[in-house]
């Protein structure tokens, strides 16, 4: 029915989707139109899986018959089906003996198998085209893929969604083309793809995502199943009413879920400590927190907080990390200006736009000029494209060198295109602009001519890398925007609104579209101040959370009903260790530097090794606390702790010089490793060991309260 | 500092936000928590008894008889058409610089490269069709080391690491172990750290080899370790208070105050009570080294040892990297001929000490390389065919499986795929590949998904 359908719309280039449904079995003889090679059966491939990265969409094809991956180049994969092979795949006077009809039959031997069935609407349309002569047609494009309903929401478990795709061709023509879409569940557990008609039935709570493939392009489409409603309604304390709040408890309420309380000071204190400053709260700033009363005593923190040096310091090591910079022992200067230039911007409040155009153009000597090194971090010009759009763009691009994203808009010609922009770069020490300089795009075999990549062609006469700066920074350009506040956002909420801060991509939508949307506009509107986005988070209601507990659900966190725990980073965890300590024992340098002030990872440091630093030369997403054993072993044997607890000019060893009693000590030690007081009855047991033991031995009974108080789970994370 | 006052408002600001936070029922729970906190009892460490292999529990229905698997991962993706499907009768473009020569098996021939390994070949199942269609290092390792190809939200654990969880050990050393090092795609995925592989960390052909922070500290000793457990177990217990899960230490702190308190399983990483005959036969580099320790780990219970070799990304000039290992060697010592010493003497030695029937073997890397020589004299990446080799464990030796084409461009038959390939691999150690596996969030996911078993290898 549907073929019939398509067969005529598409002849008609009825823009009326709604004309599809009025086919009639008798048109079936009719048939007047001829069937379109680059809208039809292109699709149909796609559909059937032949030009799939596994078939002959691979680089080098198959069984010496090659596709266009997801038939992104139709012209050639015209002349690969009519032109190639002594025109043999087709054979216009006895049609079956056609191998484009043969081979995925399984008439003729096929490495692939049977991938069409005699009889379907593929093979119907596949002898048409035949028929009429296997012609091209009107190479018309695919302008836009839509499935409706991109969003729905069932009721109740067994419920299913009717899943309906329309293609927008270049033409204009509007067509339904749900029987060429492939519709694959992203996680089968969660929800299942039913056939006759196409329909999605969600097995499990949540928000489930489904792709729907047609021809060269993906859509994601969205499916939400409610959890049930048996929690208790707490009263909700509320200290905020920003867009954030209003996106993030209305995404909660569709779903039923109820959002944790807000937590109490003590945690709230530690948290934004953390996060803002990579630093542990002072008893003292604890205490004066706790003895403020008036309603915005948050915010004032808040504000303070993002006011101080200690904040520059910190955000310049996650920008160091986010930019990789990442320095070379044979140059030392290199890394330390382009440190130095970071924390610089940091401290006199650098836009970051400003920043990152600093990043993009700057020449001259990288001892010197700092940001000139950005583009040394890259070895080439396609290092550079992907660094460019990893950093800046939240993209991974590299799948584009040897063929067009399977699941993103690029293309191979984006992908050379944006090497081609960088490609005049000289990179050894004293960065320039070579007066010649090309890539070879590999699909064409010549040199790549400069892109803004999925917008134009730059032409010769403008100023390649001018020109891509300015639309990189332009305030509409949410790629850039959105980019880096899902940056800001996974820093501050443990995972980014699309997770995977460099995997933006069609595939991947963010789990929060509208706040996305709404922080990047209102970041570009700010004057691209990280500050202010940092302190629209921070004042959030979903950021002050108490977070989950073992007994709840983890999807209230991934919804942010909750706060997630988040691992400290390796600097940050070293310095709150020597924090604690104050112990003289750091290995690196003789000033007594924090280990965030170090931005260049390949500075050589033992213990930030053992706590599991990442080099950045390769994605680091398990830094951290993720070590296993090993880290545990150090933990235990290693100089980490030992030698810190065991220092001499510690506050251990000071303290008990100074004839602080063990009680006091406890106390002390828990209130500056967890910014809280030991629990009383936790207390008691803790004082009635210690006053069993003989004076002699309270000195390691102390060390090693305190190791294990330095080795626990709650000490090395932010929750 | 004024403590008594300060105390208390901590005090009663932690109870008020705990007890807000979950109804009043919650209150007696909470007592009952705190009261047991008090009454921890020591748990003996030293007592708990070293015991070897014969420890290891079957968990599954499968038919395997593997107890143990060492994974020789060839990093980089070797050629295989210098080692394991070597071409005669092809132009010298596709054949490359070393010839076929003869096995111990009539009709198998190996690259010239692997003189000892083909006088073992009758052990050996050897793969000639596995087909993969990623031809990037990462994404491939991910998916030959998982069976799961990447690309979607769920990070899943590479072999190792279900081997590890579907293994209750009772022994000591951990369940995986990579030797020397790991690559990033041997982690545990969504399975988390306590799956994740031990890695040594350490040259094993190093005259100075040892494990990193076995032996205590300076000033610590086994009571003091386990008063610093009870510690750690008393602050956490009070972290989760609140909880009714019973309160139990991280896993993985648990293994490693066990691994310290047992001598015996400590002398596992020892290799100089190996004898020089012994260290010999496995040859002086890292690579046979590292075999030699991985057969000293399997006998003492661990699940899966993967053993790394670096180097085979060969996109350049094969005779010096495959054989020669530097120009002008008289006696090459290139990938090549270091895996051929290494890998046939782990097999003799398997063979010799009954534990090759117990023990899976497999040699494998992402992919092959292609079929055709490039201008430098190396080869390039090429997923489409490449071989894998498996032994013992319950692998009958002595066969190929599959075979590439006249040129090694494609599987002629039998095509074999990386999932299919895990599948294989977890039947013969007795683990049901339909098991599942359960992500934090509560997704059940099979331990392999898609995968056949490849029957005729048993």
């Amino acid at each position: 029915m549907t073929i019939l359908a398509w067969l005529m719309v598409s002849a008609l280039l009825a823009s009326e989707p709604e004309s599809l449904l009025v086919s009639e079995p008798e048109s079936a003889s009719a048939l007047p139109t001829m069937v379109d090679f680059d809208s039809q059966i292109v699709p149909l491939l796609t559909h059937a899986g032949c030009n799939a990265g596994a078939c002959h969409g691979a680089a080098a094809g198959r069984g010496g018959f090659h596709l266009s991956l997801f038939g992104s180049d139709p012209k050639s994969d015209y002349e690969a089906m009519v032109l190639f092979a002594e025109s043999r795949r087709v054979n216009l006077v006895d049609i079956n003996k056609s191998l484009v009809l043969s081979k995925p039959l399984g008439l003729l031997d096929h490495g692939g198998g049977e991938v069409l069935e005699e009889g379907s609407s593929s093979v119907l349309i596949l002898r048409h085209w035949l028929q009429q002569g296997a012609k091209r047609g009107s190479q018309r494009q695919l302008r836009e893929l839509r499935v409706e309903p991109a969003e729905s929401i069932a009721t109740t478990p067994n419920q299913t969604k009717i899943l309906r795709a329309f293609a927008t061709f270049s033409d204009g023509a509007e067509v339904d083309v749900t029987d060429w879409t492939v519709f694959r569940s992203d996680d089968p557990a969660s929800v299942e793809i039913l056939h006759q008609p196409t329909r999605a039935q969600s097995l499990r709570p949540g928000k489930h995502r489904i792709m729907a493939r047609f021809w060269n392009r993906v859509v994601p489409v969205s499916l939400l199943l409610p959890y049930d409603s048996n929690q208790d309604k707490p009263q909700l304390v509320s200290r905020s009413a920003s867009f954030v709040d209003v996106e993030i408890d209305s995404q909660l309420s569709k779903l039923n879920l109820t959002a944790n309380t807000l937590a109490d000071d003590e945690t709230f204190l530690r948290r934004l400590r953390l996060d803002l400053t990579g630093r542990l709260p002072s008893p003292g700033e604890l205490q004066g927190f706790l003895a403020e009363t008036g309603a915005g005593k948050h915010a004032q923190k808040i504000d303070a907080l993002l006011e101080s040096e200690e904040f520059s310091s910190f955000l310049a090591l996650r920008l160091a990390r986010w930019f990789k910079l990442r320095g070379s022992p044979e140059e030392p200067q290199a890394a330390r200006a382009y440190s130095d230039w970071i924390v610089r911007s940091m401290e006199s409040r650098r836009p970051y736009n400003e920043m990152v155009r600093e990043l993009l153009t700057s020449t001259g000597d990288s001892h010197f000029v700092g940001a000139a090194n950005f583009t040394r971090t890259a070895g080439d010009a396609r290092q550079h494209a992907e660094l460019v759009s990893s950093v800046l763009m939240g993209t991974r691009i590299q799948c584009a060198n040897c063929h067009n994203h399977p699941f993103a808009a690029w293309t191979q010609d984006d992908y050379h295109g944006l090497a081609a922009i960088f490609a005049r770069f000289d990179r050894s020490r004293l960065v320039s602009l070579k007066k010649q300089g090309s890539v070879t795009n590999v699909r064409t075999g010549e040199s790549a001519l400069p892109r803004i990549p999925g917008v134009r062609n730059l032409e010769d006469t403008e100023p390649a890398l001018d020109t891509f700066t300015k639309w990189m920074l332009d305030k509409d350009n949410s790629h850039f925007s959105k980019a880096i506040v899902n940056r800001l956002w996974d820093a501050m909420m443990g995972r980014g609104l699309v997770s995977g801060i460099d995997d933006f991509r069609e595939t991947n939508p963010p789990s929060h579209p509208q706040l996305l949307h709404r922080l990047a506009t209102d970041f570009v509107e700010q004057g691209y101040d990280l500050r202010h986005t940092l302190r629209i988070i921070a004042t959030s209601n979903a950021y002050a959370r108490c977070s989950n507990h073992p007994s709840q659900r983890n999807e209230l966190a991934q919804w942010y009903g909750a706060s997630t725990s988040k691992s400290l980073l390796p600097e940050v965890l070293l310095d709150a260790i020597d924090d604690v300590l104050e112990s003289s024992g750091k290995d690196h340098g003789q000033t007594r530097e924090r280990a965030i002030a170090w931005l260049d990872p390949t500075l050589a440091s033992p213990d930030l090794d053992a706590l599991g630093r990442c080099s950045r030369s390769e994605a680091c997403q398990s830094e951290g606390q993720q070590r296993g054993l090993a880290a545990k072993l150090h933990a235990i044997n290693g100089d980490l702790l030992n030698r810190r607890i065991a220092d001499k000019g510690g506050r251990l060893q000071s303290s008990l010089r100074e004839g602080m009693s063990p009680r006091q000590i406890i106390e002390d030690f828990y209130l500056r490793a967890m910014a809280k007081h030991p629990i009383e009855a936790q207390r008691s047991t803790w004082l009635n060991e210690l006053n069993a033991l003989p004076r002699e031995e309270q000195v390691s009974w102390l060390e090693d309260f305190v190791w294990a108080l330095l080795s626990s789970q709650e000490f090395s994370t932010n929750r | 500092m004024g403590a008594p006052k300060f105390a208390r408002v901590f005090y009663e600001s932690i109870t008020r936000s705990t007890l807000d936070y979950f109804s009043g029922l919650a209150k007696q729970t909470l007592r009952r928590d705190f009261l047991r906190i008090g009454s921890l009892v020591s748990m003996g460490l030293g007592s708990q008894l070293f015991t070897a292999r014969s420890s290891m529990a079957k968990t599954s229905s499968t038919s395997g008889k593997a107890r143990s698997c060492i994974l020789l991962w060839m990093d980089g993706g070797p050629s295989h058409l210098e080692t394991f499907d070597p071409k005669r009768n092809v132009p010298e473009e596709v054949r490359g610089p070393f010839q076929p020569i003869a096995t111990v098996v009539p009709g198998i021939e190996l690259s010239e490269l692997l003189p000892l390994t083909a006088r073992i070949t009758d052990k050996l199942a050897i793969v000639r069709s596995m087909t993969s269609p990623l031809g990037e290092h990462g994404i491939a390792n991910q998916y030959m080391l998982s069976g799961y190809q990447p690309g979607s939200p769920v990070a899943y654990p590479s072999i190792g690491s279900v081997v590890a969880h579907r293994r209750q050990s009772t022994s000591p050393l951990p369940s995986y172990i990579t030797v020397p090092d790991a690559r990033s795609s041997m982690g545990p995925g969504f399975l988390g750290a306590n799956y994740g592989p031990f890695s040594i960390a350490g040259d094993p052909a190093k005259s100075d080899f040892q494990v990193k922070d076995l032996d205590y500290y300076p000033g610590l000793d086994g009571d003091r370790l386990n008063r610093r457990r009870q510690f750690l177990q008393n602050i956490e217990a009070t972290d989760r208070a609140l909880s009714t899960d019973k309160v139990t230490l991280d896993p993985t702190f648990e293994q490693a105050f066990r691994l310290l308190s047992t001598p015996e399983a400590k002398r596992a990483f020892h290799l100089g009570e190996e004898s020089d005959a012994t260290r010999g036969r496995y040859g002086p580099r890292t690579l046979g080294q590292s075999c030699l320790l991985a057969r000293r780990l399997i006998e003492r219970g661990v699940g899966l040892v993967s053993v790394l070799q670096t180097g085979w990304d060969t996109h350049q000039n094969l005779i010096l990297s495959l054989r020669d290992g530097f120009s002008g060697a008289k006696v090459g010592v290139g990938l090549v001929p270091t895996f051929d010493q290494a890998f046939s003497a782990l097999i003799d030695d398997l063979h010799q000490r009954r534990l090759l029937d117990e023990t899976l073997v497999v040699a494998m890397g992402e992919f092959g390389r292609t079929p055709k020589l490039n201008t430098g004299g190396g080869r390039d990446h090429w997923p489409r065919v490449f071989s894998v080799v498996l032994a013992g464990g319950g692998v009958r030796g002595g066969q190929v499986i599959g075979a590439s084409d006249r040129i090694g461009e494609s599987p002629s038959e039998r095509p074999i795929t990386p999932a299919d390939l895990a599948n294989t691999i977890y039947n013969l150690l007795g683990i049901d590949p339909d098991g599942e596996l359960v992500t934090p969030d509560g997704r059940p996911i099979r331990i392999n998904q898609g995968g056949q078993f490849i029957s005729e290898i048993a």
